[in-house]
């Protein structure tokens, strides 16, 4: 098996803690993969606001996936830079093509019906990249820490 | 592993409002879908027991509200959690929507 920068490098990055998981490509998994990321994401005392918007950044990944993938396993992976950083890997079967280059990504606006998932990923993370081929495709996104003070 | 989805109930309230509890994803969308097909052209959907929307559940909703808009009724949310009025906000729809405190 040749090696590709598409894999999840064990590299420079091993300070903080990861999870991996897969789930099977039914819609009602999606929400495991959210409540598994959010559990995991809580334990390591990630701001509220900023775990709601991993879970939603996965649900969208995740759904697409599930839609536009070949059908399979899709692999989760969730890393956690405590004060740094945030980063989440999702990966299925199918050719990298189906996924749409992320200067496509546009944040959503107004009222178009479709299409909006991706947007949504872009506005929430300060990096996007989507790497695979014919075989599988995966999409890494990285979302810096934010320190805030939470109302409640 | 017995797997387990998101649920999503629905229930009219005395006042008509279509009161939500649970979360709104791809799974569960078909469901409010229907559930939102049954209302009348001017309708109130109480979003205060919704823990979560994504993009599968906003296509639904702004679906919703566009066919009424077109029939000249229309379709106000209710009192949407912090976090949700967040994602209205984030997914570029707050503006557009009808959305109460």
């Amino acid at each position: 098996m040749g090696t590709t920068g598409a894999e999840q490098p064990p590299g420079p990055h091993a300070t903080g803690d990861e999870l991996t998981f897969e789930v099977r490509d039914r819609p009602e998994n999606v929400s495991v993969a959210r409540r598994t990321i959010g559990q995991f994401l809580g334990q390591y005392g990630v701001p509220a606001t900023m775990v709601d918007e991993m879970q939603l950044v996965a649900s969208e990944l995740v759904t697409n996936a599930m839609l536009h993938g070949r059908a399979g396993p899709i692999g989760v992976g969730v890393q956690v830079h405590p004060a740094v950083d945030v980063t989440l890997n999702v990966r299925n079967a199918g050719p990298v093509s189906a996924i749409p280059p992320v200067a496509a990504w546009r944040p959503p606006n107004g009222l178009v019906a479709s299409g909006r998932g991706l947007g949504i990923v872009r506005t929430l993370t300060d990096d996007v990249e989507v790497h695979g081929d014919d075989e599988h495709a995966e999409v890494t996104c990285r979302r810096r820490w934010v320190i805030q003070e939470d109302a409640r | 592993m017995t797997v387990e989805g998101p649920r999503l109930d629905s229930q009219l309230a005395e006042d008509g409002a279509l009161v939500l509890v649970g979360e709104i994803d791809t799974y569960t969308a078909p469901e409010l879908q229907h559930s939102l097909v049954a209302l009348p052209d001017r309708c109130v959907v109480d979003l205060a027991a919704v823990s979560f929307i994504d993009s599968s559940g906003l296509r639904v909703i702004v679906e919703a509200h566009s066919r009424r808009r077109e029939r000249g009724g229309g379709m106000t949310l209710r009192s949407p959690s912090p976090s949700v009025e967040r994602l209205l906000e984030i997914s570029g729809v707050a503006g557009h929507l009808d959305v109460e405190p």
